[in-house]
């Protein structure tokens, strides 16, 4: 049985084959020497410290995933021409990846994102808010993953967390199943929390340790050319950084972001009937709906019809707006022209089906097509006192050539 | 990020601090994790660096001439019942490089360890 630590050194040098694929025999040796010894000496020392293998196989796993990007950078410096340039030092040269333009529009990106989520998340059609939720959630994975380079090492973290954030992304578009989306989405917003919460206290902890106090200039070069050991004091210094505000903003901001997606997500996993298709849906008042109009509800998938004497009225009929051959959605055709099959007359306005052509006529009667019915009716009734009509979308009978008959009449009409 | 070849840049400066402090304390040759440990102990860094980062550096820092390297002696790698060491120590350009590092910052002049825990080169 192996240990962690043995299969975390494994896994770090299948990665070592990997990426020397293709250098000279010699170099790819020397690499993976170079980094057997380092995997050696790290397992020794930490079992002399009485460090679990579990600990050790998890810090191993973690310096690999940090190094991926540095690795690969390594591959390409030596496929190309050794660096020979003479050197110069450079201070004052790279600038910390959260004051870089990138990361600031990065920034910008997700706080529009967020901007678009709550406002989505206002309005009733709640699909699109998962699908802004994901592409939010991946910003600010991406945003996340700038950030967390480690500012002391350079250590980039980025390859590890785009394969996760990408990852979402396809579970999210692909998978339709719902608890399959949950269980995968909810470990993810964990763990990122988590890694938020420490890097957030490893800030703070930085800023509380005491300060490190100045050096005599001279009696540092004489001790450092002496060959002695660096000094090192400490004094106390309570400064507020300025970076440490600047990140905890930056930290808020995409935490409190992260809770808008957990929440978009639940607000999406979230099953609500009532008020919507499939309860009873509210559709105003009789006196919103003039004598021969057809009027779409589309939280309740129907046509609300008043139909005319002419129609085969008075009354109103909620018609289902799913045409009962394949189920496409029915619109109604103002301008369009077809003969009446009771009148012989030639007329304007029906219902017709765009995928096959099914034809129905004011009270939704099929005159016309593949459908193998008239369409269907909602259960509609009207309070005597306030006029209000309520649809019940769960309570759909067939459609008959008799559906004219049942129009409700408005006590308040007559 | 594309760099100008012979310029310090990301770990490399506090590399080179680091490999001048156990130089200072008589460790003439070290190998990559000893540096590491190194880094972390002088405050370096916070945690153990990456395999990537840290030779990936090396290997900059030795194509400048500022540390070289070498093979450990095979038998003595066996007697110690160990892979084979890359040993790696500060040229004499390195040495001086490590010095300018130490006296070039503005005054007051910090400790190796301040050097490091703020960062070389911000």
């Amino acid at each position: 049985v192996s240990s962690s630590d043995e299969i975390a050194a494994a896994l770090v040098r299948a990665w070592i084959r990997l990426y020397t694929l293709g250098l000279p025999a010699l170099a790819r040796e020397e690499r993976r020497l170079t980094i057997d010894s380092d995997l050696w000496e790290q397992r020794l020392d930490a079992t002399a410290a009485g460090e679990t293998p579990r600990r050790t196989g998890a810090s191993i796993v973690r310096r690999c995933l940090a190094g991926l990007a540095a690795d690969l950078a390594w591959r390409l410096e030596v496929g190309r021409a050794p660096l020979a340039a003479p050197l110069a030092l450079s201070p004052g040269k790279e600038a910390p990846m959260s004051e870089k333009a990138g990361f600031l529009l990065l920034s910008c990106l997700c706080g529009f994102g967020w901007a678009l989520l709550l406002v989505a998340a206002l309005q009733p059609p709640a699909h699109s808010l998962a699908y802004a939720g994901v592409l939010v959630g991946l910003l600010a994975l991406l945003g996340w993953a700038i950030e967390v380079r480690d500012g002391e090492t350079g250590d980039s973290y980025w390859p590890p967390l785009l394969a996760v954030g990408i990852g979402a992304v396809a579970v999210g578009l692909v998978l339709p199943w719902r608890p399959a989306a949950l269980v995968l989405a909810l470990p993810l917003a964990l763990a990122v929390s988590r890694a938020w919460l420490v890097i957030a206290a490893a800030q703070v902890g930085a800023a509380r340790e005491p300060r490190l106090g100045p050096v005599a200039s001279g009696e540092l070069t004489a001790r450092a050319a002496a060959g002695d050991g660096i000094a090192i004091e400490r004094s106390d210094d309570h400064r507020l950084p300025r970076r440490l505000v600047l990140r905890s903003g930056l930290w808020l901001g995409l935490g409190a972001g992260l809770a808008a997606a957990t929440g978009a997500v639940f607000n999406f996993l979230w099953e609500r009937t009532p008020g919507v298709f499939g309860g009873v849906v509210a559709a105003g008042r009789t006196s919103d709906y003039p004598p021969g109009s057809k009027t779409r509800n589309y939280e309740g998938k129907f046509w609300l019809v008043n139909l005319t004497e002419d129609q085969g009225g008075p009354g109103l009929l909620a018609l289902w707006q799913k045409c009962p051959h394949l189920g496409c959605t029915v619109p109604w055709e103002r301008g369009f022209t077809f003969v009446d099959p009771a009148s012989g007359e030639r007329r304007e306005g029906w219902f017709r089906c765009p995928c096959h052509q099914s034809t129905y006529n004011h009270a939704g009667v099929l005159v016309y097509g593949p459908a193998p019915r008239s369409m269907d009716r909602m259960a509609l009734t009207i309070d005597p006192e306030t006029g209000t009509i309520l649809v019940d979308t769960s309570a759909i009978t067939k459609g008959s050539v008799e559906n004219a008959s049942f129009a409700v009449q408005s006590s308040l009409d007559t | 990020v594309r760099r100008k070849p012979g310029n310090l840049a990301g770990i490399e400066p506090s590399i080179i601090v680091a490999a001048a402090d156990l130089a200072g304390r008589s460790v003439r040759e070290f190998h990559g994790y000893q540096l590491a440990k190194d880094l972390v102990d002088l405050g370096g860094t916070r945690r153990l660096i990456s395999h990537g980062t840290l030779y990936r550096a090396l290997d900059r820092l030795e194509a400048s001439g500022l540390i070289e390297s070498r093979w450990e002696d095979p038998h003595e790698a066996a007697a110690a019942g160990r892979p084979r060491r890359r040993l790696y120590r500060l040229t004499s350009r390195g040495s001086e490089t490590a010095h300018s590092l130490l006296v070039q910052r503005p005054r007051p002049v910090p400790s190796a360890r301040q050097l490091l825990q703020e960062g070389i080169g911000e």
